[in-house]
């Protein structure tokens, strides 16, 4: 069985469609570094034009006062105080904002968020990172999990994982391979530790250089910065160390590739051709980033479907709490986990009833 | 050359991967207008429950404001619980036309309301949530539309002249790249991988005539296809819906005056479907290009892809190189925001017109045919 998981390595690994989606993947992620190294360096200087701005506008207006002189306060910090000061100001503008219920710029949720956030950063004494540009290693893999994996990861698996078998009958192989003095079941078992094996690997090794290039470079950040997570126990949002937010995201994202690949394998085995199982599984892939967040506001019962736990940081994070309570860390272990072996069993049980003709 | 049109278009037909892609896109567009038709009434519901919070916190001011004017007799108090009783009364009636659906009367309280706040924001006495040209923007359009006997419209209502914008703008960018990648990314690499290249080119006709043909069959495809299936629900929501009034004001970026002004709806849908057809022969000839270079369809249906994603997500999220984008066909691929300006504004780059569009999507049109003519004539044989 060994040899047939090598052999099954090597000929997804000589694919060309894999290599050439591989590269564009390391492409678009070197791309997505440098535009956020970039926008990152500008943020703060971004931020305090705003400030300015603001101030010139509010500056005629008498009723507006007292919001004109928080947004002084903040520019002043941004000019000549430390950090702390510049977060104490923005603490108290948000509050402002808050108390007035002015939400011309940002909903009042951010807003809310933020001030929690910032007095947590003092407490710590921890300086403030650009949450959604900061390269540096830890905050990067919050980056990967929220915005490459659901995106682009997604389609690598299914590109290596869905034409496994269709791809057999295409090329006519299919027979070869069952000639082999091996049972069915053993090469369709096989074929998906040979797919899970490569997607797995692949992960594990853009996260490791990914995390390590980027703290050569830029940092590794503060472990301990404070990450906005759903605690199911107390049911209400706590925060976490950074570090251990990772960890959670990773993982949660190990099990994602697993049910990504074993829902690939499955579409390999319901289709003849693998032209129509790839185009099958990746239109999935476009609908599900099309159509999921506005389901799932939509829909209650959306926590029963697999696509709705996609991003890893949203179901830590607790985004959608609000729409559908269940779609938590829970769910996510019971729906993703039941699906992925209902899957490989289907997938073993449809391969092993495949007529050979 | 007829023949083979008519040949591919039967092979296009019978393809099982283009049928799964025409059935996955007709159960997108079912998805998201059912979506859009629960969000509309979420939405009402939360404009119910917002005019609710209004009129309670309206309820809990006047009773104070009176007992302090029976204390002090001071006739601003007095003023001032007076206009907070004329607010309760529209808030009243804003609810009442709410729950019976009475959208004229609903949107003549919005004026009203919208009025107050503007006086109170230009006189210095109330602090609104929103900016001035906002409150300003909405009072206008209000007005226009109570002046015409103009139904207001949400952006997730499904009647039939809404529905094309809000598919233009949330499902054709991203899918309709797909789609015609799908359909047309194995024109040509098909024939390697079956082995028929050799078939075709001993017919009695020139390669060039070859290519054009496969090009114009996969254009008439890829326009039926995606022409028709909207059509249908075009029709088929304005049985059930309605089809929207074809005045109903849009935002239009004016080249001439290089402002932003109303257009009617259907004029503006007349604009979103000529700029459609442009762009789905620009995907073709894309794929055509894609399809020439590679010999294997799956490797060359799977960069199409791939290549759709990655231009989509760093183009409209990563915003790369705005000074340039009107030179960047891709910029052009949400149609309606190309033409309301929206993406003049976010690029900060005027340039980004349904002018610029059209003569960037036939240069770079022209060119991917050049390019491909060009591989397809060189193209070894063996292949």
């Amino acid at each position: 069985m060994k040899e047939i998981i090598f052999f099954e390595i090597r000929k997804i690994l000589k694919a060309k469609k894999n290599i050439v989606f591989l590269a564009c993947l390391l492409l678009i992620i070197l791309v997505i570094v440098l535009k956020f190294n970039n926008y990152n360096n500008k943020s703060l200087v971004l931020e305090k034009d705003q400030c300015s701005s603001e101030i010139e506008i509010l500056a005629g207006d008498k009723s507006k006062t007292q919001l004109m002189n928080l947004y002084k306060k903040k520019l002043d910090a941004f000019e000549n105080k430390t950090w702390r000061e510049r977060l104490q100001a923005q603490i108290e503008l948000d509050k402002y904002l808050l108390e007035n219920n002015i939400n011309e710029y940002e909903s009042l949720d951010i807003v809310s968020d933020r001030i929690q956030k910032n007095k947590e950063l003092l407490k710590d004494g921890i300086e403030p990172i650009n949450e959604y540009y900061d390269m540096s290693s830890y905050n990067f893999l919050v980056i990967f999990g929220k915005n490459i994996f659901p995106v682009f990861f997604i389609v690598l698996i299914f590109l290596i994982s869905s034409d496994i078998v269709s791809s057999e009958r295409q090329e006519g192989t299919f027979k070869f391979m069952l000639i082999q003095p091996y049972s069915r079941e053993k090469i369709m078992v096989s074929k998906i530790i040979a797919a899970a094996a490569i997607t797995i690997a692949a992960l594990l090794l853009i996260l490791l250089f990914g995390f390590f290039i980027l703290g050569a470079v830029n940092g590794f950040g503060n472990p301990l910065y404070p990450m906005k997570f759903y605690d199911l126990a107390s049911k209400s949002y706590k925060f976490i160390g950074i570090k251990k937010f990772d960890f959670a995201l990773t993982g949660m994202n190990f099990i994602l590739v697993l049910f990504l690949t074993s829902l690939g394998v499955l579409i390999s085995n319901v289709f003849k051709d693998s032209l129509s199982s790839v185009s099958f599984a990746l239109i999935l892939d476009v609908m599900i980033f099309m159509i999921n967040i506005r389901s799932i506001i939509t829909y209650k019962l959306m926590y029963l479907n697999p696509f709705s736990y996609i991003s890893s940081f949203n179901i830590l994070s607790g985004t959608f709490i609000n729409c559908t309570s269940r779609l938590n860390i829970k769910y996510f272990f019971i729906v993703i986990i039941s699906c992925t072996i209902f899957n490989f069993i289907l997938s073993i049980v449809l391969f092993s009833k495949k007529d050979i003709t | 050359m007829f023949e083979i049109i008519k040949l591919e278009l039967k092979i296009f037909f019978k393809k099982k991967k283009n049928i799964i892609a025409v059935l996955a896109f007709n159960l997108l567009l079912i998805l998201v207008t059912n979506i859009s038709s629960s969000l509309e009434h979420q939405k009402i519901n939360g404009e119910l429950g917002n005019t609710q919070l209004a009129l309670e916190s309206i309820e809990q001011s006047i009773a104070p404001l009176n007992e302090q004017y029976k204390e002090t007799k001071d006739l601003n108090i007095l003023k001032i619980s007076k206009s907070c009783e004329e607010e309760k009364k529209i808030y009243e009636n804003k609810k009442q036309a709410i729950k019976t659906g009475n959208t004229f009367d609903a949107l003549k309280a919005d004026i009203q309301i919208d009025e107050i706040t503007l006086k109170g924001i230009e006189n210095k006495t109330l602090i609104s949530g929103e900016s001035k040209d906002v409150v300003k923007d909405r009072l206008g359009k209000n007005k226009y539309l109570l002046n015409n006997n103009i139904s207001p419209i949400y952006d997730v209502t499904m009647s039939s002249y809404n529905f094309l914008i809000a598919m233009g703008k949330e499902v054709l960018p991203l899918f309709l790249i797909i789609l015609i990648f799908l359909f047309s990314g194995d024109m040509i690499s098909r024939d390697s991988n079956m082995g028929t290249y050799k078939l075709l080119l001993i017919q009695p006709i020139s390669r060039v005539k070859v290519l054009y043909s496969k090009i114009i069959a996969a254009i008439a495809a890829s326009l039926i296809m995606v022409l028709g299936t909207l059509s249908v629900f075009f029709i088929g929501l304005g049985f059930i819906k309605g089809l929207g009034s074809p005045n109903y004001p849009m935002s239009f970026y004016d080249i001439s005056g290089n402002k932003i002004i109303n257009i009617g709806i259907a004029k503006f849908c007349i604009y979103f479907l000529a700029i459609l057809i442009f762009i789905i022969i620009f995907y073709v000839s894309l794929a055509s290009l894609i399809s020439t270079i590679t010999n294997n369809s799956t490797t060359s249906i799977g960069v199409s892809i791939t290549l759709g994603i990655s231009i989509f997500i760093l183009n409209t999220q990563l915003k790369l190189a705005p000074k340039m984008a009107h030179l960047n066909p891709f910029t052009y691929m949400n149609i309606p925001n190309t033409l309301n300006g929206s993406f003049s504004i976010q690029f900060d780059n005027t340039n980004i017109n349904y002018k610029s569009c059209l003569i960037c999507i036939i240069i770079f049109t022209a060119l991917n045919i050049i390019i491909t003519t060009l591989i397809f004539k060189k193209r070894d044989v063996i292949c």
